[in-house]
């Protein structure tokens, strides 16, 4: 080799004394002594490495002291706390998906079964056994929505439909309808897991007489929905949202809805809305009465329903992402996203009536 | 012997934000990622803690890239410009100083993944045997791979200047 190429001239600049191909420091210094084109290089090279410094140099940050060592073994803190949790989603959505699929096919089962005596009797009417099977599973997804929430279900006395309840429950699983089954139980996962048993009695409850499948989809809902009323998460129109917490429901204009779930009515009500952001990626807004109006009174009636208080809470905080709380119209309203703080703050900025 | 994370973190950390922030290009989400970094890093007992902590950095903010786009997504879903608000609502000296990383970040964007590493890790402190084993590449090979990336960085960063002195009325 008779000149020195780039890579050993930058090497030399930055001080490396790596040995390459035989030539180390003290070799490069020596041709350097002897060879002025190699040294005209050497400065070319030189400004060109001071030049890329300081241009990286402009890109900032300016100079960053570390924040208290303290705040990193915070963080891992919490990490590792975190990990010790199962992490409840996966659980509670896997257990609602199993409570699902058994839930459908115990009904579909129970209904050709019982639909036997039925289905002999129809083939001698004229009906068909694969429109009952069909209606069957149209209406599991109340039965299955109820699983997915974990509400024990009572021995649930068939009692015949009461209009007004009829009505809300109807456009309540119309609403369920809509969504496909994997977000009904993404959404709805915070289920305590207490899941896996009432399968059976759920969906034996309104096996019904023999009467027409129709009478079947409208009786179903009708005793279901006032259970959830109390107990837990139920989703429901943004009309019937708005009721239950005697106020204006809050969403972010121009983002899609997945849907609205109440929990609890009066003060204590929460709502908990999800919208979509972009492909895989929700904005949760949880929304409840402001305590800071009337602290005494409201104080008192969470007294009288505590069971919504935990259940904020937990809508809050097992899902990961940043949350901020603003207060809007009288209620506070945390929305929750994976996306960084200002973003957020400039949706929530947004915040209207639907 | 445990490594003492308190003094790894006191002498690593300015370095350790300098290269993030030259990967994810917001300030806070730097520092931020350079706690994580440590907080993952907590657990272990590596040989080289400054090389370790390096490369939990570079897998955090390879993720953090990914996620970004996700995010460009919805962010254009609102309506109004949402960034440029957030720029205003800084010091005013802020937009200088967006502009100047902004140009930097454009000059390094026409690196190759390998040239923008090596130079990156060179300019958060690392020596060559260090570039070396971070990358993966040969000891001889740093110093030609950096000449090539230092002179890239610097045609791309001036052909940028030029463009934006000339037309002062066209927008970017």
């Amino acid at each position: 080799m008779t000149h020195l190429d780039e890579g050993q001239l930058h090497a030399y600049l930055d001080g490396e004394g790596t040995e390459r191909d035989g030539w180390g420091r003290s070799e490069i210094e020596t041709h350097l002594a002897e060879c002025s084109a190699c040294r005209a290089r050497l400065e070319d090279q030189r400004r060109l490495r001071d030049r890329a410094r300081a241009i990286l140099g402009t890109a900032g940050p300016m100079a960053v002291s570390p924040p208290p060592f303290d705040a990193v073994l915070q963080r891992a803190a919490r990490k590792r706390e975190r990990k010790l949790r199962i992490p409840p989603m996966t659980t509670l959505a896997w257990a609602a998906s199993l409570a699902l699929a058994v839930g459908v096919g115990w009904y579909a089962r129970s209904l050709v079964l019982e639909g036997g005596g039925a289905a002999a009797a129809g083939v001698a009417t004229g009906a068909t056994p694969p429109q009952v099977r069909a209606d069957a599973i149209q209406a599991a997804p109340p039965a299955a929505r109820q699983l997915a929430q974990g509400t024990p279900a009572r021995e649930a006395p068939a009692r015949p439909p009461q209009e007004g309840i009829g009505a809300v429950a109807s456009t309540a699983t119309a609403a369920v309808q809509d969504r496909p089954v994997a977000n009904l139980a993404a959404a709805e996962a915070k289920a305590p897991p207490d899941t896996e048993a009432p399968p059976l009695r759920v969906t034996e409850a309104p096996v019904p007489s023999p009467a027409p499948a129709i009478a079947l989809r409208r009786v179903q809902p009708a005793v279901a929905a006032p259970d959830l009323a109390e107990r837990g998460w139920i989703t429901v129109p943004p009309a019937e949202a708005e009721r239950r917490l005697g106020g204006p429901l809050a969403t972010i204009p121009g983002l899609p809805s997945l849907g609205t779930s109440v929990f609890g009515t009066g003060p204590s009500a929460v709502a908990r809305t999800i919208q979509v952001l972009g492909p895989g990626l929700t904005i949760e807004l949880v929304q409840q009465r402001a305590t800071t109006a009337a602290p005494e009174r409201a104080a008192r009636e969470r007294a009288a329903a505590p069971a919504a208080m935990p259940q904020a809470e937990r809508a809050i905080g097992d899902e990961p992402g940043r949350a901020l709380t603003v207060p809007w119209e009288g209620f506070s309203v945390t929305g929750r996203a994976l996306v960084p703080d200002d973003s957020l703050r400039r949706l929530l900025s947004r915040l209207s009536r639907p | 012997m445990r490594v003492d994370w308190a003094v790894v973190y006191r002498e690593t950390y300015a370095d350790l934000v300098r290269f993030l922030h030259r990967k994810v290009w917001d300030p806070d989400q730097a520092q931020d990622l350079a706690q994580e970094t440590f907080a993952r890093a907590l657990d272990h007992d590596p040989e080289n803690p400054r090389a370790f902590v390096f490369t939990i950095a570079a897998n955090l903010a390879r993720d953090e890239a990914r996620a970004a786009i996700r995010r460009k997504k919805h962010l254009t879903l609102m309506a109004g410009g949402a960034a440029e608000a957030g720029v205003a609502a800084d010091a005013p000296g802020a937009a200088e100083a967006q502009e100047r990383a902004n140009a930097v970040r454009q000059a390094l964007d026409q690196l190759s993944e390998r040239d923008r590493e090596v130079l990156l890790l060179w300019d958060a402190g690392f020596d060559y045997a260090e570039i070396a084993r971070q990358t993966g590449l040969k000891p001889g090979a740093i110093g030609t791979t950096l000449a090539r990336a230092r002179r890239k960085l610097v045609e791309a960063h001036e052909a940028l200047a030029q463009v934006a002195q000339r037309p002062q009325t066209k927008q970017r």
